[in-house]
């Protein structure tokens, strides 16, 4: 069905993995369960959730301790890609991997795009997990 | 509660095992670890042993407070021997170790043993005399050998 | 040993001197302040805590995910950015900026002074 909000989520997943040098997504509850992804086999998805999860709570909790606002996202620079995580509506999170090399303009548009994607789809339903 | 020294010692054991793997897990032990232990200790300080004075010298420090909690019923430190120079502790902590189980479970399954004794020291000693001890595990055993050193951080 | 944490707190001041950069601290690992020029009204130990918190879990994650080698967390939020990368085996160092930073030359900046406070680290080990 159409409706259904895994498949809605999954298509959401699959329209970020297609955008050039995004490696994985990952859609996670924000006490760390795993909701959806689209990642390749090396990584575990459960484990992304919950550090992810953790990341951003605390992240959240640092910017409003330091007067800094609210949280837009984390991100990660490692010497092979980056990690980003932000909000996508209250109950949940968004984990992308990228390649150093890539259009961070272009990403950051994709993500805001996905990120509104699931929240809607995420308040307009109860997701089972 | 549990009805039985034994069932209560059980979910110490759990608990205590389930909060090391966590911590590691999410990959920063000694920080949660040493947090976990620092709220817990000053909640504890403050009121079970409110008049409980550390003196400056650190091995007679965690000494009287091994004493203070054996008389609060909490530890059996009867086992326990601890010496020092002002500048460092080395304790020899015996079987009765109330964490002795879970870091049983941990040394056998080939894990890092984090000794919650030493940790609860080294803050202790910071709690009570704003001092910053490096804590280190020498050998897991029969007796477990610990040293608290002052750190150079200050 | 003051003489460590006094040239670790030059270092820091010296960085916080920064057009771009509000403030800037040097944490332990284990999420214990060493020096900062945070404002009044900024818990020190909280930022500390939770900045040992965000890169421990960062660098965690680095390591499951098989992502090579972790360089430095961001944190960017609608008033400014939160840095934080490492300064030897023992410490990293964090950096609240301006929103508007040029972003290129704190970067540049903190990693001097990230290699300074380690320098100063592993001499003082020795």
């Amino acid at each position: 069905m159409a409706d259904d909000p895994s498949v809605r989520l999954r298509a959401v997943l699959a329209e970020l993995r297609r955008v050039p040098d995004i490696l994985g997504v990952t859609i996670a509850r924000r006490d760390g369960i795993l909701i959806a992804h689209a990642l390749p086999k090396s990584m575990d998805p459960k484990k992304i959730a919950a550090m992810s999860a953790a990341i951003v709570r605390t992240s959240e909790m640092a910017a409003g301790e330091m007067g800094l606002g609210r949280l837009r996202q984390w991100i990660v620079d490692t010497n092979i890609g980056k990690m980003m995580a932000t909000g996508a509506g209250e109950e949940a999170i968004l984990v992308t991997m990228v390649r150093n090399e890539a259009n961070m303009g272009l990403i950051l548009l994709s993500v805001d795009k996905a990120v509104h994607a699931i929240s809607e789809i995420l308040r307009s339903q109860e997701v089972t997990v | 509660m549990p009805s039985t020294k034994e069932g209560l010692q059980r979910l110490l054991d759990f608990f205590v095992y389930g909060m090391l793997r966590a911590s590691e897990m999410l990959g920063n032990a000694p920080l949660f670890l040493r947090t976990i232990e620092e709220e817990g200790l000053r909640k504890f300080l403050t009121t079970n042993m409110p008049r409980f004075q550390a003196p400056d010298d650190p091995a007679e420090a965690c000494r009287q407070y091994m004493q203070a909690g054996d008389e609060g019923g909490l530890f059996d430190s009867s086992d326990s021997v601890f010496r020092g120079d002002g500048d460092s502790v080395h304790a020899e902590i015996g079987d009765k170790c109330v964490y002795r189980r879970v870091c049983t479970m941990r040394h056998d399954e080939g894990l890092p043993v984090h000794c919650i004794r030493a940790f609860a020291l080294a803050e202790m000693l910071r709690i009570r005399l704003d001092a910053d001890f490096d804590w280190k595990l020498e050998r897991f055993g029969r007796p477990c050998r610990i040293t608290l050193t002052r750190a150079k951080w200050k | 040993m003051t003489d460590l944490w006094e040239r670790i707190e030059e270092t820091i001041d010296e960085l916080s001197h920064l057009t771009d950069i509000k403030s800037a601290a040097v944490v332990r690992r284990d999420g214990l302040v060493v020096t900062h020029t945070l404002p009044d009204g900024v818990d020190p130990k909280i930022v500390a805590a939770m900045t040992a918190a965000i890169v421990g879990t960062s660098e965690m994650a680095t390591i499951q995910l098989s992502q090579g080698r972790f360089v430095r967390a961001i944190v960017e939020s609608e008033q400014g950015k939160l840095l934080s990368l490492g300064a030897g085996e023992e410490a990293f160092l964090v950096a609240l900026v301006y929103d508007d930073a040029n972003l290129g030359l704190v970067l540049m900046a903190m990693e001097r002074a990230a290699k300074q406070v380690e320098e100063i680290l592993r001499a003082s080990a020795g």
